[in-house]
């Protein structure tokens, strides 16, 4: 028990590193003044999840990109946020790809519903609703912990850095 | 009635005959080096170029050889470079070859040997010319792009002695002050005239008091020969004091042309005159004219406002723009010059900074000021200290007071403030530069119910773009309803391309005491992908924020409703990223925010708000607090207020605006109601 909760933690900790380092050049640039970077915002939230089990995690945040720099930014956005639920159909094998994608969708709604409640209560250390704030750091923590227990509980996704890539 | 209307046909037939017949004056332009006429060395803004006709000294249309700039927009943009622009400006000083283009009247008389103007009689191919010095109302010369030199004989024969005579100042005493504006008729406002075609503006009320009336045509008219007329009768006698046809050429290459000035001054006070303009097409092709008239009045103090243009800080951050690689290069900032300026009241301030990192960084180097094309005066950059392989300099703080009027009205009121030649590599920080001065709200007497409908403050804040606001009182009796306001925020445009704006939060404080109500447009907005993907984001939104209800139960702070509007990571930042691509414009009671979309940045945002006050007042006095650009570490403070105070409208007094309404875009409408042009 002690090592799933130890890996619980190191996954959700993973995640959350890989959060603020992809919104890194949001914070860094504004995206008002370079709108592609919107779609890295966006992908962002899905891609500290599936991106430690799944290329196409990392696929999606290229891609969106790559949409957000070439065709328009806003279909960057859209590719990044939306394609985010259909890339967890990823993390699943045969029918548990459709299980995978439902749960993802079901575990979304959930928490980022009760934890953005409870960040209406706490402080803000950058003002700017696009970035993921430095203060919020626990809630984040929380919601990808919780993503990752549920997953390895149920779905059994492989990391990335278990050796066999799940494509 | 009947004598109006009679007034008006005969002042038409009196224009219409005048045109007909051969010109009264036709002019013919020679261009000579200021040497040969004893200029070298003279400001160009102490020269007054005169030739006798009728027995008076008249202004004569002169020019100088423009100098040639490369212009660059005072922006904090890395790449600014690409937005430089080749432009023109008077040169400073009159050097020994600058070629003087004089149109020289086909016959002038020989001046007197005393008269009430002095100077130097100098004639030129047999044609009398008399150089003076300049009187704060003669009209500043224009600058034209490469004249060729005439080969004409030029002498000087004699000297006019200056009368001494009662200086006309002693009404300045009386608290008299002169102000000047412009005015356009409809019908001749790029008014397309067939070959040997005619057009002329309606009879034109001068206000009591008027000085001087200048014509100018503006560039926006055609390379071409036109004849010009101007007639001032008596509205009520019909006699008419001044008649005069003129032939001009245009050839293109001068940004205004001034054509003539009429004294009004002469036979003006106590008067009801009127103005009538007319132009006709002395060429075999159909051609497009422009004709503005300025005007310069007496008028008592009253209600003078406080313009601006321009940008200051108060700290000592100051607005730091991107260096340039050219060098000497002038940055500019636009600016716009209201009507109705106090004459002897404009100023322009600078006080900057420079950072040259090269180690060729000069000890110190000196810029020149303008308002183009008008050179005001020169600053010197002084050697502060250096750090990190950057030279710091500094400039004194100067305030000039430049004799600017009434040349911005033939530009039309825009124009723009320049600063350089700059060394290459200077990035400047600018603490306060701008352009400020005192103003009248309208020509007409204080009692006139025109007061209420015209504009009363009008500011210019230059960041990344050009906001000018402008307000007007909402006065329907003796108590102050409420304020119009109007908000342009454009980008700025050069010839090399339009600069796009920051996007974000561009926030006016600005005192509404009883809660504003705002409309706004975006020019030239179209649907977008963006608006297109919001409404399918927001959907998906609203089905996944499933446990909104919980909020919308127990959350009653409206800040945590708004919180709620998205209620998921992802969701929350796709959907305020597509929403960002939009300009959108917020007002409460501190502060009017316009939040300029990544995808308009180009776009000019127009917004009205309407300002209600909380209690019955007689008195208020407007002003803005500060313009802040996200993103600037400096907010931008202008001076600028206009007091605001009920009166007794007559609404029998002139009824009508007529000399503003060129420059004046009420606050009501979008721009000025060509109804009440004449």
């Amino acid at each position: 028990v002690k090592a799933v909760i130890r890996g619980i933690i190191a996954r959700g900790l993973v995640s959350i590193a890989l959060l603020y380092l992809l919104n890194l050049p949001l914070f860094f640039f504004n995206p008002l003044d370079y709108p592609s970077l919107f779609a890295l915002g966006a992908a962002s939230y899905h891609v500290a999840f599936l991106g430690v089990y799944s290329l196409w995690g990392w696929v999606l945040l290229f891609v969106s990109f790559l949409f957000a720099a070439v065709v328009h930014p806003s279909v960057g956005v859209f590719v990044g946020f939306v394609g985010g639920f259909v890339a967890a159909a990823a993390l699943g094998v045969g029918w548990w790809r459709l299980f995978s994608l439902l749960l993802y969708v079901f575990l979304y709604v959930v928490l980022t519903n009760l934890l953005v409640f409870v960040s209406v209560f706490m402080p803000y250390a950058v003002d700017r609703e696009y970035v993921p704030d430095p203060l919020h750091l626990p809630l984040y923590f929380v919601y990808y912990a919780t993503l990752h227990l549920a997953y390895g509980a149920v779905v059994r996704p492989r990391p990335l850095w278990a050796g066999k890539l799940v494509f | 009635m009947l004598l109006k209307i009679g007034v008006t046909v005969l002042l038409l037939a009196v224009v219409l005959a005048a045109a007909g017949q051969g010109a009264d004056v036709s002019f013919e332009e020679v261009c000579l080096p200021a040497k040969a006429l004893g200029l070298a060395g003279r400001d160009v803004g102490s020269v007054a170029v005169l030739a006798w006709h009728r027995g008076e000294p008249r202004h004569l249309p002169w020019r100088v050889a423009a100098v040639e700039m490369d212009v660059i927009p005072l922006v904090n943009v890395t790449d600014v470079d690409r937005y430089a622009f080749r432009s023109h400006a008077l040169p400073p000083r009159l050097e020994d070859n600058t070629l003087v283009c004089i149109s020289l009247p086909d016959r002038p008389e020989r001046p007197p040997a005393r008269a009430k103007r002095g100077g130097e009689v100098y004639e030129i191919g047999g044609r009398y010319v008399v150089i003076s010095n300049r009187d704060p109302l003669d009209p500043p010369p224009a600058p034209v792009v490469a004249p060729r030199p005439s080969a004409v004989e030029v002498r000087k024969v004699g000297r006019v002695d200056a009368v001494e005579e009662a200086p006309l100042q002693a009404q300045q005493l009386t608290g008299v002050r002169t102000i000047s504006g412009g005015f356009k008729s409809k019908y001749l406002t790029n008014a397309t005239l067939a070959p040997n075609g005619f057009a002329s503006s309606l009879p034109i009320d001068l206000p009591n008091g008027t000085r001087y009336l200048y014509i100018y045509l503006t560039n926006v008219t055609q390379p071409g020969r036109y004849r010009v007329v101007a007639v001032v009768a008596d509205a009520q006698t019909a006699d008419t004091y001044f008649n005069l046809a003129v032939d001009v050429v245009m050839d293109g290459r001068s940004p205004y042309y001034f054509v003539m000035s009429i004294p009004v001054v002469n036979w003006g006070y106590s008067r009801q005159l009127k103005l009538t303009v007319g132009v006709r097409n002395l060429n075999s092709a159909y051609r497009s004219v422009d004709v503005v008239v300025v005007g310069v009045f007496d008028a008592s103090r009253h209600v003078d406002n406080r313009w601006a243009a321009g940008m200051k800080a108060v700290s000592q951050y100051g607005f730091r723009y991107a260096s340039t690689v050219r060098s000497g290069v002038y940055a500019a900032m636009p600016i716009h010059i209201p009507p109705g300026g106090v004459h002897g009241t404009e100023e322009v301030r600078v006080k900057v900074g420079a950072v040259i990192c090269s180690p060729s960084a000069p000890s110190s180097f000196t810029a020149d000021v303008y308002i183009r094309p008008f050179w005001i005066g020169s600053v010197t950059f002084y050697y502060d200290y250096s750090s990190g392989g950057c030279a710091y300099y500094r400039t004194v703080d100067v305030t000039f007071r430049p004799s600017l009027l009434p040349l911005p009205y033939a530009l039309l009121g825009t124009t723009d403030l320049a600063i350089g030649p700059l060394p290459q590599g200077t990035s400047l920080k600018v603490y306060e530069l701008y352009v400020a001065g005192m103003r009248r709200p309208e020509f007409n007497r204080p009692a006139s119910l025109v007061f209420s409908s015209v504009k009363w403050y009008d500011v210019t804040y230059v960041m990344d773009g050009v906001l000018r606001i402008e307000t007007r009182p909402d006065l329907p009796g003796l108590s102050l309803n409420g304020i119009h306001v109007r908000l342009t925020l454009s980008p700025i445009v050069t010839p090399s391309g339009v600069v796009p704006m920051r996007s974000g939060k561009h926030t006016i404080g600005m005192c509404c005491p009883g809660g504003p109500s705002v409309y706004f447009v975006v020019k030239g907005r179209e649907k977008t992908l963006s608006d297109e993907l919001l409404a399918i984001v927001r959907y998906i939104n609203a089905a996944l924020s499933a446990l909104g209800f919980v909020v919308d139960r127990y959350a009653q702070d409206p800040k945590i409703r708004s919180a709620y509007r998205v209620v998921t990571f992802a969701g929350r930042v796709a959907e305020s990223a597509l929403r960002s691509a939009k300009t959108r414009v917020s007002a409460d009671s501190q502060k009017v925010v316009i939040d300029v979309g990544w995808e308009e940045r180009t776009n000019v945002v127009l917004a009205r708000i309407y300002c209600p006050m909380t209690t019955r007042v007689s008195y208020y006095i407007f002003s803005v607090g500060a313009f802040h650009v996200d993103g600037y570490a400096e907010a931008s403070y202008l001076d600028a207020y206009s007091t605001f105070s009920a009166y007794h409208a007559d609404s029998s007094v002139d009824p009508y605006s007529t000399w503003h309404c060129l420059y004046q875009q009420q606050p009501y409408s979008e721009s000025c109601d060509p109804r009440y042009y004449r």
